[in-house]
């Protein structure tokens, strides 16, 4: 917590993603660079096909750059194995999707609880951690109802619930409100805004400008590549 | 090292879900078990009944004493009708013969007869369906190790004197004496009246044949009353429980001086070993054993096809499932397991229900045809274990697809 500022998280240095589609060559990410720090609320935001998603996979461990560096709190992702990325995955980011993710035969602590199993952790710390977890996000009486008996709403927060309970170093959002109307979306921000205040580091996909307002710092991506990269100076 | 350590919270939430997802989808999962239940079925009770055909033959085997055998004029396999009618023009082995041995092979303990046929018998009265009607001497008791429930066995007397005399079998006194004792009583066997100086114990049955529905008489009575036939035998025990080879020379030696053969002429008499016997009845029991093993095999392997194929499917439908699993840090070895729990848990369920179904199967079919059967725990264990493998080795290939998903694209699957 005392370095608060300046520790960094993302660090990608001349990142390209390029597809090969056929003969025609795509290229998803041009030259990115890009750091983020611990402690930060980044939205990223820009129009469909502008390399958001692409941006966020590779950051979250899912993908790896055709060309260029990315470290992960100093350590370079590019040479690292398949298992070794599903532990960075598993202990180091926290995933949102727009979609919410969860798996339906399950109830909320239950899925709560799943990043811990594959991190190895003994049954009752799962319990009594998925437990504070759902504390987090208010849904502590609703933590035996299965998805199907909830709310939207209620739903992205046990996502939300989920993505923080094995205390990761990031959290990544991927438009984390597109499926919910623009009340539920501004809970969902509430909650965004009280674990960023509590220390987590988060970074947003988002195309909707309501949404990205609540962010502290705001990337714009157009054709794969940075055009702006603001401080919106909001605490 | 840490990504090599075994984590058991994995492993458990692999069977959880494993249960769940075949709970969830029964008539699915219980039809693809079909494959493996048939298949555990025909190899467990196949093996129980033939262990139980080789127990029942080695049982007989040791009470005969192991190194006993046969002299016959009809081998125990006549493998074409050219080989039947020459077998056929062989002299009959006579109670001579039986004799000879007893008196001229020094090698040789002690030597039983055995001579049968059919007939009716009867009481005041009372009448039996057609039994056996065998001609015996003394040694025979011991032989076969027979047990006298009243009165005695067959004496050397009574051959030496062609008496009318028998010992009957347990379903003969239970089918012509009601409450009262045959012994001193004379029986019509075949017209013949014959008193009864004996009783034998129970022998149960074999192959769905009583054994006790038998009349024994002495050998020259038999000759006297219902004449001789090519199945008559003299059954010798040699000294000891050693190799009975030298007994088998000198009496092949003193049949051929019998029976006047030439030096370069063939026996015209079969000499067969209780092992050669017990060896004859496992090869061939052997080649019935590996035709139906063979046939289980194929429907495991169609049952494992089954698992496959039912795998793949349901790892389609839960691509999404996948992707989420492997965003939140299951590595690809805890999706691999994830798959492999499923299928083997799955075959482990049929294997069960074969071996349990095989357990029903063989009892019904030994109570039924009153052929032996024994149904092992090894062989329990065999067949559960077998269906793991076939778990398995089926559900490499769809758990192996899973494992490789990118979770990109399954994230994305509608």
């Amino acid at each position: 917590m005392s370095d608060h500022n300046k520790r960094e998280i993302i660090h990608l240095e001349n990142v390209f993603k390029i597809y090969n589609i056929g003969h025609i060559r795509v290229e998803a990410l041009k030259a990115i660079n890009m750091v983020v720090d611990e402690g930060e609320y980044v939205a990223i935001m820009g129009p469909s096909g502008s390399g958001k998603s692409t941006m966020m996979n590779i950051i979250g461990c899912l993908d790896r750059p055709t060309e260029g560096e990315y470290y992960f709190e100093g350590e370079r992702v590019g040479g690292l194995s398949d298992d070794k990325l599903a532990y960075i995955r598993n202990k180091k980011v926290g995933f949102v999707f727009q979609t919410f993710n969860l798996l339906p035969r399950r109830n909320a602590i239950s899925n709560v609880e799943l990043p811990l199993v594959y991190a190895g952790v003994p049954a009752e710390d799962r319990k009594r951690r998925a437990m504070e977890a759902l504390s987090k996000v208010d849904l502590v009486d609703r933590a035996k109802h299965n998805p199907s008996e909830m709310s939207g709403g209620e739903r992205q927060r046990v996502a939300i619930a989920r993505a923080i309970v094995n205390e990761p170093a990031i959290i990544l959002a991927d438009e984390p409100t597109g499926n919910l109307d623009t009340r539920t979306g501004n809970e969902i921000m509430d909650v965004f805004r009280s674990i960023n205040e509590e220390g987590n580091t988060i970074l947003m996909v988002t195309h909707d400008p309501d949404i990205a307002r609540h962010a502290r710092r705001i990337i714009q991506l157009r054709d794969g590549e940075i055009v702006s990269d603001k401080i919106t100076g909001k605490k | 090292m840490r990504f090599f350590r075994v984590n058991v919270g994995v492993i458990i939430e692999n069977i959880k879900i494993a249960v769940s997802s075949l709970i969830a989808n029964k008539t699915r999962s219980v039809l693809t078990t079909l494959g493996i239940i048939i298949g555990i079925t025909t190899i467990i009770s196949l093996i129980s009944m033939i262990n139980g055909l080789n127990e029942y033959v080695a049982s007989l085997l040791s009470s005969f004493g192991s190194n006993t055998f046969n002299v016959m004029k009809i081998p125990p396999m006549v493998r074409s009708g050219e080989e039947w009618r020459r077998v056929q023009r062989r002299p009959d082995i006579e109670i001579e013969d039986a004799q000879a041995i007893e008196e001229n092979c020094p090698s040789v303990e002690f030597v039983s007869m055995r001579v049968y046929t059919q007939k009716k018998a009867k009481y005041e009265g009372e009448e039996t369906d057609y039994i056996f009607v065998v001609g015996v001497n003394e040694a025979f008791q011991n032989m076969e190790n027979l047990l006298i429930k009243q009165g005695r066995f067959i004496s050397q007397e009574d051959v030496d004197h062609s008496r009318l005399v028998c010992v009957i079998g347990y379903d003969i006194e239970d089918a012509l004496f009601v409450e009262r004792s045959p012994i001193g009583e004379r029986i019509k066997v075949g017209g013949y009246p014959l008193r009864v100086v004996g009783t034998i114990d129970k022998l149960g049955s074999i192959f769905g044949q009583s054994r006790d529905n038998i009349v024994f008489v002495p050998v020259t009575t038999f000759r006297k009353m219902f004449g001789w036939n090519s199945f008559a035998m003299v059954i010798v025990k040699p000294m000891g429980n050693g190799s009975p080879v030298p007994a088998i020379d000198e009496v092949r030696m003193l049949m051929r001086q019998r029976h006047q053969l030439r030096a370069d002429d063939e026996d015209d008499f079969t000499i067969q070993t209780q092992k050669a016997m017990l060896g004859l009845f496992q090869s061939l029991t052997g080649a019935i054993f590996a035709a139906m093993i063979g046939v289980g095999g194929i429907s495991l392997i169609v049952g494992g096809v089954g698992i496959m194929n039912v795998m793949l499917v349901s790892i389609t439908e839960r691509t999404r499932e996948i992707g989420i699993r492997k965003a939140i840090g299951a590595k690809r070895s805890d999706i691999l397991g994830q798959f492999l729990y499923e299928s083997a848990i799955l075959s482990v369920i049929g294997g069960a229900f074969g071996v349990g179904l095989a357990s029903i199967l063989v009892k019904v079919v030994s109570n039924f045809t009153g052929l032996p059967s024994s149904l092992s725990i090894w062989v329990m264990v065999l067949g559960v274990g077998f269906s793991v493998v076939v778990g398995l080795v089926f559900g490499i290939y769809p758990a192996n697809k899973a494992s490789k998903m990118d979770p990109i694209y399954a994230l994305r699957f509608e």
